[in-house]
């Protein structure tokens, strides 16, 4: 018996045809002798030839969202890599001393509705830059899980043609307020924008707009929650239509 | 401000391509890993990013798929332990004498008879983790021993064991599975 448990892991590479000769010569000795173990032997082998004749319909196909969302994986890590190196160190470093510090007063922010738009600006240069995971692009079903993990709704405003192409990614937490903010992910006018959103109110009621490393970042409140939007560069004046039609779909 | 954009490196294409063909592999084995699609599909984007953000540090030459692999594996337990769960948590010895050996039948003839693909995909689904994921890893998606010992993180005379037992376990789950239809 001791000698049928010492065989066994020996099985499976003598089935597949890479046990060595040593193995191969005691397996087949013990087998001759042992039903029990011939069993075995036999049960392999059935197993694995049903397995492998039916590979094709074991593997299913991946949904075809998420074939799109990985190939823009590719495009966001290409982007990245064209960024130039100074900036890209300039917001590591940045994002690195917020971290540290807590992220409110190591720049002399002593406002903590400026320091969320500061993080905010931050996490989205990074995300843009280095890529980020976003999820469903489902509005429904983004909110459903991210109620589901963190505790608290969220009212995910969905792709809006008339918003000048705006574009729902997905939603992810970001990452260094484990899930106090969620970070809802666009794509306008061919750039990054994002939202993030936070279950409390630290900004007046109409948007301010705050410049931040290059970016701007639009932030306001309404029904308890705070939101920050950010997007590329210089303020486009047809962003005020994004801003609008957030304000008016989201909480 | 907008950022200038370069073409890609021709390799950089090519690996792109290559890694992107793997999609439904990895979706596949994300599925077998958690079970949710969900899930499934959060591990395979996160995959993704982490090999395209790391390409560089792919060796041109060597498996592609053993590599994307390698990074599913480590995200899947990385995740899990996030969430305060082992992943290959299985007392191999208790498995063991829980999966006693089947019945005499030849087992040719069983598993001729279990020919639907929900059978064999829910007495796969059925096996332990650990043993799931070894025998799915070699034979549905045909990698080495040692590539599956790499991927998993477990010596190989572990996987030959894993893929030894699991396939034992899955042959005695299909018996079952006839004899409660018959």
């Amino acid at each position: 018996m001791s000698e049928c448990r010492e065989l066994e892991p020996l099985l499976a590479p003598y089935v597949d045809g890479e046990a060595g000769d040593t193995d191969c010569s005691r397996i087949e000795a013990h087998v001759d002798a042992c039903p029990c173990c011939r069993g075995r032997l036999a049960a392999q082998r059935a197993a694995c030839d049903s397995l492998r004749t039916r590979r094709a319909a074991l593997r299913p196909c991946a949904p075809g969202a998420l074939r799109a969302r990985c190939a823009a994986h590719a495009s966001a890590s290409r982007r990245a890599r064209a960024v130039p190196i100074g900036r890209r160190g300039a917001l590591a470093a940045a994002a690195m001393l917020v971290l540290a510090t807590g992220g409110f007063f190591a720049l002399g922010l002593d406002d903590r509705a400026q320091a969320l738009a500061l993080q905010a600006t931050i996490d989205h240069a990074k995300c843009a830059r280095f890529g980020a995971s976003a999820g469903s692009d489902d509005p429904a079903t983004a909110a459903q899980r991210w109620q589901a993990r963190f505790g608290w709704p969220l009212r995910v405003p969905a792709s809006a043609p008339e918003a000048g192409g705006l574009h729902l990614r997905g939603v992810r937490r970001c990452a260094v307020t484990d899930g106090r903010i969620a970070h809802i992910m666009y794509e306008w006018q061919g750039e990054p924008l994002s939202v993030y959103v936070l279950p409390a109110r630290l900004a007046e009621e109409s948007p301010t707009i705050i410049r931040r490393f290059g970016h701007e970042a639009v932030m306001w409140s309404q029904n308890g929650r705070t939101y920050v939007l950010v997007s590329e560069g210089r303020r486009d004046p047809a962003l005020d239509t994004v801003v609008a039609y957030v304000r008016a779909t989201a909480y | 401000m907008r950022f200038g954009r370069r073409s890609p490196p021709p390799d950089e294409d090519a690996f792109t391509r290559e890694a992107l063909s793997y999609v439904d592999s990895l979706y596949g084995t994300a599925l077998r890993l958690t079970r949710r699609p969900a899930d499934a599909e959060d591990l395979v984007q996160d995959t993704y990013l982490k090999a395209f953000r790391a390409s560089a540090q792919f060796q041109r030459g060597t498996n592609l798929k053993a590599w994307l692999f390698t990074i599913l594996h480590n995200t899947f337990r990385n995740m899990r332990r996030d969430q305060g769960r082992n992943p290959v948590d299985v007392d191999s010895e208790v498995v063991e004498q829980a999966e006693s050996a089947g019945g005499a039948e030849n087992p040719e003839q069983v598993l001729a008879r279990a020919t639907l693909d929900a059978d064999l995909q829910a007495a796969l689904d059925d096996l332990p983790e650990a043993f799931r994921q070894a025998v799915w890893l070699r034979d549905v998606e045909e990698f080495s021993y040692a590539e599956i010992a790499r991927m998993i993180d477990v010596p190989i005379g572990t996987v030959m064991s894993r893929i030894s037992r699991g396939r034992r376990m899955l042959y005695e789950r299909l018996s079952r599975m006839k004899a409660g239809a018959a």
